[in-house]
């Protein structure tokens, strides 16, 4: 038997053994192996490995740090790095702000774009919980979308399907309010729902309980925040609340923590009821299947998917829906998590409750992520250009490395490393700027996210991630040409090599292209938004203040409320109507028609009073107002320009129309009103009817006041005018023109966000450009000096340095405008009434960057041209 | 400079070396201060103890021939220095003197 210790062992006591040593104690391990090999091989294989054992100890251990160049070849790159660092500060600088100011717009926009993905995702069933959509084909054929199901919905889907573990429906009512004792204030974010809601969604009860019987009668559940709002410091459970107009004693039986900001909807109340508890004459319409208005939830049993009920579906329509009203009525399933993103397509209904959170569009956020990505590889090209010319500077360095047997592996890890210790150093400054522009963010974004979910682990693998795509790619560049740089120069001091050129230039334009794009996108965004918000609506929306009609004593008083409206002094003129323009519940339509059922045209329908005209200050065309005496207006009509034109009228004052709704009625045209606009701009101008107050079919819901100034005190006398003739039910004042502004609030906090990265795109740039300009600057320095020895003056010698970027600059435009032009006219698509695009903002654009660009290098090259050329031929 | 102190095993090593002189090698130690002591000792004790006399200056090394015993490693002989004996007298007429101070005592 061949007589050998153990292998491994010996292996290992070779490997870990400090060289100076290995020789005396392997030598004695050996020879005592082989004495003791003569009386038992066995024993002295273990004796030997145990020997080996106690040898491992720290005394004979090799230094590894000396010895292993990576541990050795880090310490000594991040030396060389921070050398560099103090050497050449702007470079550095450049490059590591322009990370750190990427970074930070990469993450702000990462966590816009996570809660935005994540909002109602909180919920601990949310991947079984559906919200049901409602289908709903008009009689011409029409077909709008809304998340205002048929009210038995909820009730059939629970009977009919196995599939359905259980099923909730809710319902908001416009306007309420919520009195204890003296305590009475105003909130329509209220629903009526009943108790299986509560086991649908998520709520943390704080106290009390939602599912106790209360008698059969109606239930009140409050949020903290109402609860607190409510009762001060007293108990709320059991305690007896009203809500005016509505529900007279309602029992609080719980109260439950405020939703979280990631949801939706953040009911402040929810009133639980099987709706057999309302007034008699909502009766019908609660049980009928051929109505809108509850919004339905849906939660699924595990494994179940909304698939299997779909392919279900035929029967249980047949089942439930008479041949009448089948054709017009379809329902889909929205699971819980799509519903901030996916709800686009729906139309606003009155029953809906009120959206904490307002839907976005799935485009955008896409948008707004493309554009992080855009400002991110901004800043990643300024780096890998910035460091590929610093490289090819570092011809001696990378020589004597080199020279002293660096392998190319080795020299790009050094650029790997330097990468790795700027990109850290930005990510540093990115997290400080992330602290200190936390609040200005949430305020742009209209977001209300802590600082600390910033840095939750979902967000940080995000980070690391981002962190470790921009490492890889930023490295690869520069680190290529510092190890492959030529051979015969490498000794040579400050030789620089013009490799790469096309490669750099064609970043730059890269660069420019994108900052271009985005400084023509903001300037179209907010020349838009500025177009929408001044535009001649018809009508002066600004001071106006509505006030809701609310219960059946302000309606019948109207008039005498009017009256009482007026009487101060800084009351121009009040008004009453059905709807107001900007109104955020639906507008009824009725179709008109010059003779009988032949050509429909669908107008929207106002009742209003002969005020209206005037407080609205809108213009008569032709023909004449209301006239104010009640029965001789009752069948009196007044249409908008569009009506007319629609209706093919050549003289329309005294002609008459027929309109028909539920019922059909002839009425006499007195007067046409010029166009104005009564939705979004985001929509058409509409044919518009307006009738007198006592028409038959539409019943008035609003006061308009018209102030001249002071706002407060009228505020105040409106109070007073309404505890006057109602005093059960709180006054609700809005203003008109804040209601408007809610048409563009999307849009501007889009805008915002994007004017925003964009600028940040224009200073990463001209750090980039600075950056390079700098060094090219640097290289030139002594041409500039025998040229200027030759005679060249300071224009000539500015012209010589910039001309290069001035063409890059022409390039990127070329490239960009006809990408900026698509998109954006695509995004303007959506309005009805937009700006032109014009050649002018493309020129803003290019003379923007061009500005920005060159502002920050004409400095440093004035300061070349200016210098003496005895200095600059004797530099290097 | 500190006083060069000697430990316990290390004093033991050192004797041994100095007994062994010009011969002494760490198998040939370890061997007989078994044999002394009448106890197992491992050797990379031994290694230790002679690496650190060695640094202290009480011992001096230099490699043996190279021979197909021991895997072909050579032999690293240990000789005492004049430091090193200088140190073992010191301890040894230390001892011995307070060794004379003790009284008579009995103990029975």
């Amino acid at each position: 038997m061949e007589v050998t210790p153990p292998k491994r062992a010996l292996k290992f006591l070779r490997w870990f053994c400090r060289e100076e040593f290995l020789e005396e104690i392997e030598g004695d391990l050996m020879e005592l192996f082989e004495k003791r090999a003569g009386v038992s091989l066995q024993s002295a294989r273990r004796k030997f490995l145990w020997d080996v054992v106690c040898a491992f100890r720290p005394i004979n251990i090799k230094s590894f740090t000396i010895n292993n160049w990576t541990m050795n070849a880090i310490q000594n790159y991040t030396k060389v790095y921070f050398r560099r660092f103090r050497k050449e500060t702007t470079h550095y600088l450049v490059n590591t702000l322009g990370l750190a100011l990427g970074f930070a717009v990469l993450f702000f926009i990462l966590m816009y774009v996570y809660d935005e993905e994540h909002l109602d995702r909180y919920h601990t069933k949310a991947d079984r919980i559906y919200r049901v959509l409602e289908k709903r084909t008009g009689e011409d054929g029409e077909v709008q979308h809304f998340s205002a199901t048929s009210n038995m919905l909820a009730d059939g889907l629970k009977d009919e399907f196995p599939e359905i573990e259980e099923t909730a429906k809710m319902l908001s009512l416009g306007s309420g309010g919520l009195q204890y004792g003296e305590t009475l204030f105003n909130d329509r974010n209220y629903v009526f729902a009943t108790k299986s809601l509560f086991k649908i969604l998520d709520f943390n009860i704080l106290a009390g309980d939602p599912f106790q019987d209360v008698n059969g009668s109606v239930g009140v559940v409050l949020n903290e925040t109402t609860a607190q709002k409510l009762f001060r410091d007293e108990d709320p459970i059991g305690k007896i609340v009203t809500m005016p107009g509505r529900m007279s004693s309602v029992e609080v039986v719980a109260v439950y923590e405020d939703l979280p900001a990631t949801s939706t909807y953040q009911f402040n109340t929810v009133y639980v009821s099987d709706f057999t508890q309302f007034p008699s004459y909502y009766g019908n319409w609660l049980t009928s299947w051929d109505s809108r208005g509850m919004t339905t939830w849906a939660l699924f049993k595990e494994e179940s998917r909304p698939e299997s009920v779909q392919a279900k579906k035929k029967a249980f329509m047949e089942k439930y829906y008479n041949d009448e009203i089948r054709p017009h009525h379809d329902f889909y399933f929205q699971p819980i998590a799509e519903m901030h993103l996916s709800s686009a397509h729906l139309d606003a209904f009155g029953t809906d409750p009120v959206q904490a959170v307002p839907y976005s569009q799935r485009q955008f956020v896409s948008i707004i992520f493309l554009i992080g990505i855009f400002v991110i590889t901004i800043a990643a090209l300024n780096y890998i250009n910035l460091s590929s010319v610093q490289a090819l500077k570092r011809t001696l360095e990378a020589g004597i490395r080199k020279v002293n047997g660096a392998t190319i592996g080795q020299l790009r890890f050094q650029l790997f490393v330097e990468t790795f210790l700027t990109l850290l150093i930005a990510y540093v400054l990115s997290v400080a700027l992330l602290i200190i522009f936390h609040s200005k963010f949430l305020e742009f974004s209209g977001k209300d996210i802590p600082l600390g979910r910033f840095f939750s682990p979902e967000l940080l693998a995000y980070h690391a991630a981002a962190f470790g795509v921009i490492w890889v790619l930023s490295s690869l560049i520069p680190a290529i040409y510092y190890s492959k740089l030529n051979h015969s120069l490498m000794l040579t001091r400050n030789v620089f090599v013009g490799k790469g050129d096309l490669l750099r230039k064609s970043f730059v334009v890269v660069q420019y292209g994108i900052s271009l794009c985005l400084i023509i996108g903001s300037i179209v965004l907010y020349r838009q938004l500025h177009f929408v918000q001044t535009k001649d609506l018809g009508f002066k929306n600004d001071k106006l203040l509505t006030l809701d009609i609310n219960s059946g004593a302000a309606r019948q008083q109207f008039k005498s409320i009017i009256t009482g409206l007026k009487a101060n002094a800084n009351v121009i003129n009040a008004t009453t109507s059905s709807r107001v323009p900007g109104e955020w519940k639906s507008i009824p339509s009725v179709e008109l028609t010059l003779v009988q059922n032949e050509n429909p045209v669908v107008a929207t329908h106002y009742a209003a009073d002969e005020n209206w005209l005037d407080t609205y200050q809108m213009k008569l065309k032709a023909g004449s107002n209301f006239s104010g005496i009640a029965g001789s207006d009752t069948l009196k009509v007044i249409l908008n320009e569009k009506a007319v034109e629609l209706l093919g009228l050549e003289d329309p004052v005294g002609k008459s129309v027929w309109l028909s709704e539920d019922t059909l009625s002839k009425m006499q045209i007195i007067g046409v009103v010029k166009d104005f606009h009564f939705q979004s701009l985001h929509e058409p101008l509409g044919p518009v009817v307006i009738t007198s107050w006592n028409n038959p079919v539409l019943g008035i819901d609003y006061f308009t006041i018209r102030y001249r100034e002071n706002v407060s005190d009228v505020l105040t006398h409106i109070e007073t005018v309404q505890k006057r003739y109602d005093p059960e039910t709180p006054a609700e004042i809005n203003f008109l023109d804040e209601r408007w502004e809610r048409y563009y609030q999307a849009d501007q906090s889009r805008s915002y966000l994007i004017l925003i990265a964009t600028i940040i795109s224009i200073i990463i740039s001209a750090f980039g450009l600075f950056g390079l300009v700098n060094f090219t600057v640097e290289r030139k320095t002594k041409e500039v000096g025998i040229r200027k020895v030759l005679g060249a003056s300071i224009p000539n010698i500015l012209q010589i340095i910039l001309r290069d970027y001035v063409v890059l600059l022409l390039i990127s435009l070329i490239v960009a405008a006809p990408v900026a032009w698509w998109v954006l006219s695509s995004w303007l698509q959506d309005f009805a009434y937009r700006i032109d695009l014009s050649v002018g903002v493309f020129t803003i654009a290019f003379a923007a960057v061009l500005v920005v660009s060159f502002a920050t290098v004409i400095a440093r090259v004035y300061r070349l041209a200016k210098s003496n050329p005895v200095n600059s031929l004797r530099y290097e | 400079m500190k006083e060069q102190s000697l430990g316990e095993f290390e004093e033991l090593v050192l004797l041994m070396v100095a007994a062994h002189h010009d011969e002494a090698y760490g198998v040939l130690i370890l061997e007989s201060l078994e044999e002394k002591l009448d106890k197992k000792v491992n050797i990379s004790a031994i290694h230790v103890a002679l690496k650190r006399l060695e640094k202290k200056g009480f011992v001096n090394s230099r490699f043996g021939g190279i021979t197909t015993d021991r895997g072909g490693r050579r032999k690293k002989f240990y000789v005492i220095s004049a430091l090193g004996k200088s140190m073992l007298d010191k301890q040894y007429a230390l001892r011995t003197s307070i060794y004379q101070e003790i009284p008579n005592i009995s103990f029975n």
